[in-house]
């Protein structure tokens, strides 16, 4: 595992989890002049109706991660279960769920999740469910592919001989195999769940209740001046950047699982 | 290849229920959502004028019956009435598609040009300090969202060295003396938010092309090539490249659904007339049957462009020619 990834996803983690109680400020509060530029009160100044930006973007972290985590854990959830029931049960049920990936492929997974997010208002818990029923499809065909693989195996064919249902030898001898596999999987899941979150919220249809990096940018982007002082460096900027390494850290972090398990690929460590 | 295209088929039939179920699963009144007005006190609806309302709209009838006048419509190209724009959304689709359509186009040739010549380069060296570079700087840049990449790009080439424009597809008013200076301009519009919008998706193209010609590098076939003493560019070109290349051309297909993705920010960010900014716009003052009608649309294309993939992929492997 790549220390660097390690190191950005840590920290971003400990930003989630206790900067809230150490942020200077309530992120929703208007707590001074409007479009401020830093200062030693405001260390990234204030937006457009006197929120700190510092306080936000510490806020935003913690919905950044915890919408892209679940959102993303779900929609590998669903895939797993999808992959492994279409791989070990074969037949008519692999045919009947492959069809389904194939579909699921074909859709649209931005403009989808916008039409849904407008239709049916886009709290966290709607984009979590959302994101699950539109994402499962890469995950099941991956997982069902490496079930295939793994079913061929002695020991898998020894316990089938020896009486084991499919329910206890997908539970016992399948899916222990898949572990670094599934964990590839839900990194990119959780990356693309934070890319969707963050795009969503930019484009004003996030939960209007909620701070998120998109929220900020949202705001920062409705702002007509913002390109023609140096607002954009304090209020912009720095949302933005917390996204760009959040989603590096996932990245990083999940080619090294995949260099893991595809040796061929490695020579290209990147620290 | 009659499968696929039924797969696809079936595809078309998700996205048209999709379309017409999700604003049917909108909860509260649909009487009363068409009368919303910004009022914070709700307007009252007698019985019969509601009545009249739903059977206006033809929301009375069962919901069979009501996707099948949905089917109608669309056969029409009528696409609904756009709430907000106050006009046909396929007139406003029509209007729009044009400029999506061509940065789109652009920044889809550059970058798979990009993308695969990077990759190669990448491969053939891999392990070096110039792999490393490469793979690290375009994961940084896929990491970046397109209306970052798009802001820095704006504060840096418009605003401050005024090399291109802040933003648009054409200077506003403009009265060209001749077509010449109507293409000059559109393209110097299209410059910085084609650029941008191809950098995103090389680094895609990139890591896909890297990783598949890594593997074929890998093969005992190109290691018997460099044995019997073929020459370096035959053995890259002839050998390596033309197999790399089959996985990352199955994947222009859903390399092109992210593309769709990025020009809504993009175009959001240069203020491009597009579909893009249309999804923007439309979000922002809740247009539904004009999000619905650029849902449609994209899936449409998406769908048409997977196909088209499938359809030519014989052209790119002949085995594939031969088993048919």
């Amino acid at each position: 595992m790549s220390k660097a990834s390690v190191v950005i996803l840590g920290l971003f983690a400990a930003a989630a989890l206790v900067g809230p109680a150490l942020a200077p400020y309530h992120p929703r509060d208007e707590v001074d002049a409007p479009l401020q530029r830093p200062s030693a009160r405001h260390l990234l100044g204030t937006d457009g109706v006197g929120r700190d930006v510092l306080s936000q973007v510490i806020a935003g972290s913690r919905v950044s991660l915890a919408v892209g985590l679940s959102a993303g854990l779900a929609a590998t959830a669903v895939g797993v279960l999808v992959g492994l029931l279409a791989g070990y049960l074969g037949g008519a049920v692999d045919a009947l769920l492959m069809r389904a990936v194939d579909v699921f492929l074909c859709l649209p997974r931005l403009p989808l999740l916008i039409l849904l997010a407008a239709y049916l208002g886009a709290g966290p818990a709607v984009l979590v469910v959302a994101f699950a029923a539109i994402s499962w499809s890469i995950p099941a065909r991956v997982v069902r592919a490496q079930v295939l693989v793994s079913k061929q195996r002695a020991y898998v064919a020894s316990a089938r001989l020896s009486g084991a249902r499919p329910l206890y030898a997908m539970r016992k001898h399948i899916l222990p195999a898949l572990g670094p596999l599934v964990m590839a999987i839900a990194i990119m899941e959780t990356s693309h769940a934070v890319m969707a979150e963050a795009g969503l919220s930019f484009l004003g249809l996030g939960d209007p209740t909620c701070v998120s990096w998109g929220t900020i940018l949202h705001h920062a982007f409705a702002y007509p001046a913002l390109f023609l002082g140096d607002l954009w460096l304090s209020w912009a900027l720095p949302p933005g950047l917390c996204l760009s390494l959040l989603l590096l850290g996932l990245a990083l972090m999940g080619m090294s699982i995949e260099a893991r398990l595809d040796p061929r690929l490695k020579g290209t460590r990147l620290g | 290849m009659s499968a696929r295209i039924g797969q696809y088929i079936l595809a078309l039939l998700v996205v048209l229920l999709l379309n017409f179920a999700v604003p049917r699963m909108m909860p509260g009144d649909p009487a009363q959502s068409l009368t919303n007005t910004e009022l914070d006190t709700p307007f009252q609806l007698d019985e019969e004028t509601r009545g009249r309302l739903l059977r206006y709209h033809g929301l009375d009838r069962p919901l069979p019956q009501q996707f099948l006048a949905y089917l109608g419509n669309l056969a029409r190209l009528d696409l609904g009435y756009a709430i907000y724009y106050k006009c046909d959304v396929s007139a406003l689709i029509a209007e729009r598609l044009p400029w999506t359509v061509l940065l789109a186009g652009v920044s889809f040739a550059l970058s798979a040009l990009a993308g695969v010549v990077l990759g190669t380069i990448a491969a053939c060296r891999q392990g070096t300090r110039l792999d490393r570079g490469l793979v690290a700087s375009l994961l940084a840049v896929r990491a970046m969202p397109a209306y970052l990449t798009g802001m820095l790009a704006i504060v840096l080439f418009s605003a401050r060295l005024k090399l291109f424009p802040l933003g648009g597809a054409t200077a506003p008013f403009a009265r060209y003396a001749s077509a010449w200076a109507a293409a000059g301009d559109i393209l110097w519009h299209l410059a910085l938010p084609a650029l941008v919008l191809s950098v995103a998706q090389t680094a895609r193209v990139f890591l896909l092309m890297r990783n598949s010609m890594v593997l074929v590098l890998g093969e005992a076939y190109m290691t018997t090539a460099e044995a019997k003493g073929l020459p370096w560019r035959r053995r890259v070109f002839r050998y390596g490249m033309r197999n790399a290349i089959l996985p990352v051309y199955t994947r222009l297909g859903m390399q092109l659904g992210f593309l769709v993705s990025g020009t809504i920010f993009i175009e959001s960010v240069f203020h491009y007339p597009g579909m893009g900014r249309l999804t923007y716009e439309a979000a922002l003052v809740h247009d539904y049957p004009t999000l619905q009608g650029i849902f449609l649309v994209t899936a449409l294309s998406i769908i048409g462009a997977n196909l088209l993939v499938d359809c030519t992929y014989h052209l790119v492997d002949p085995r594939v020619r031969r088993a048919r």
